[in-house]
């Protein structure tokens, strides 16, 4: 017979070490996606806070951005309010990426960590990012979600911003008002 | 469990009844409902007075094209089978191809008319979006698009007697030279067209087309006896194309030159 005893151990031992390898080559997933809200606007704000708690954007902006869109396109509504003292609209061009002006290391981590494929920026312009490269790796920027227990890692993943699409983005973060979105 | 054709019958009987009084067949079946969907225009309609005679140069409709085509990411692509249009210029006879003869004046045959969306007080775009991703506004007669929503069925750009929507053969992003990070671009597979500026008018501003005419556009509120337009129109012999197709358009056109009003 072909398939022999020994030759199934063997061929079973050979597959436990393939699958440790992938898991040990890919540390980062395998401990859920770093996060970085390193950004100049995010770094200027005093209470680093989103427009909710984080842990209500972790669960629910996608619905929140769909419920900000059917507000804004079909009803003109475009006013979130104040927090903060800061008046907020409802705009994921003008709110959320003028913030988190990093999707590449902050949309993008999650998203493909989760491999949930997103067609906002078939649309929505995406912030040109070398000018909001990551100064520096200071772990108080990061953040882990709370899938797996909180590990350092070293190793820097913030080079990478292969998206080029719109040459012209400017950085002007003072506000969120004047600002167009549909 | 055998069924015999009368237990048949009195189930589809009871299930059609249940199926009916359900509230989305009541809503699809209520022609009342169909209309409140469609005729928005009520109060505080929006609208445009263009005055060709003041446009005196093409470089201001150029200039008027470009500060549409800028400010809303609109791509230049030269097939014109594929090209994407929200302002544009037509002739005259076929902008208002009702009232054109054979012995039109030769300046006004070389005249190019600016034309754009009507924002119809009925407009047939909406009536036949299968997914009302083209509505009319209540609040401003505005008819505007949720492109989310936009299955790229092409009925509105059959519907439209106007040729005001044009359709995403190709990714648009590849022919915007600078995007504007100001507002978003389309994608392939949905209509497009002029949306009267709303992300501008709902901060106070006026439409980049109208900023950029010197003048020879104005806008406002159709309602209003004080606004601009109305101004426009209580001084002026003005039209709008294929009056009577019924749509109600909005947009309307000083032809200019005495000779002709
Ligand atoms: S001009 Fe055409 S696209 Fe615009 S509202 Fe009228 S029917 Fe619709
Ligand atoms: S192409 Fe889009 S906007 Fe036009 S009718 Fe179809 S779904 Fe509606």
């Amino acid at each position: 017979m072909i398939f022999g005893k020994k030759l199934i151990i063997v061929g079973m031992v050979i597959l436990l070490l393939f699958a440790a390898l992938s898991l040990s080559c890919n540390k980062e997933s395998a401990l859920g996606p770093k996060l970085s809200i390193d950004t100049p606007a995010i770094n200027a704000m005093t209470n680093k806070q989103c427009v909710k708690p984080a842990a209500y954007m972790r669960a629910n902006h996608m619905t929140m951005l769909n419920s900000w869109r059917d507000t804004v396109v079909r009803g003109g509504d475009r006013n979130l309010g104040e927090i903060d003292g800061v008046m907020y609209e409802k705009s994921l061009q003008h709110t959320c990426l003028k913030c988190h002006s990093n999707p590449s290391e902050f949309c993008d981590k999650c998203h493909s960590y989760a491999s949930v494929k997103v067609y906002c920026w078939d649309c929505h312009v995406r912030p040109k990012e070398e000018a909001v490269k990551t100064s520096n790796e200071s772990s108080d920027n990061k953040i882990n979600l709370p899938v797996e227990p909180k590990v350092e890692n070293s190793k820097s993943s913030n080079e990478s911003s292969d998206t080029k699409i719109n040459p012209q983005a400017e950085q002007k973060v003072e506000d969120s008002k004047g600002g167009v979105k549909e | 469990m055998s069924l015999d054709r009368r237990d048949f019958l009195k189930i589809t009987a009871l299930t059609a009844l249940f199926g009916l009084g359900s509230a989305s067949a009541f809503k699809l079946l209520s022609p009342d409902e169909i209309l409140a969907n469609v005729e928005g225009a009520a109060s505080g309609q929006l609208g445009m007075v263009i005055d060709m005679e003041l446009f005196q140069t093409p470089t201001t409709i150029e200039n008027v094209i470009e500060a549409c085509n800028r400010a809303h990411n609109v791509p230049s692509i030269d097939n014109t089978k594929h090209e994407i249009k929200w302002i544009w210029t037509e002739k005259y006879e076929n902008a208002f191809p009702e009232n054109t003869s054979e012995h039109l004046s030769e300046e006004l045959k070389a005249k190019p008319f600016l034309v754009l969306c009507n924002h119809c007080d009925h407009p047939a775009c909406v009536r036949v979006c299968p997914t009302q991703a083209t509505f009319k506004r209540k609040s401003d007669g505005i008819v505007q698009m949720d492109y989310h929503r936009c299955i790229g069925c092409r009925f509105c750009m059959a519907a439209c007697p106007y040729g005001s929507r044009s359709f995403n053969w190709e990714n648009p992003r590849k022919y915007i030279k600078d995007v504007n990070p100001d507002y978003p671009t389309r994608t392939i597979g949905v209509v497009e067209k002029c949306n009267f500026c709303i992300e501008r008018i709902e901060r106070g501003l006026k439409p980049a087309c109208v900023d950029a005419s010197e003048g020879a556009m104005v806008f406002g509120k159709l309602d209003d006896p004080d606004s601009a337009v109305r101004a426009a129109l209580a001084t002026n012999y003005a039209v709008t194309r294929k009056t009577d197709l019924g749509t109600g358009p909005n947009v309307y056109y000083i032809i200019g030159g005495q000779e002709h009003a």
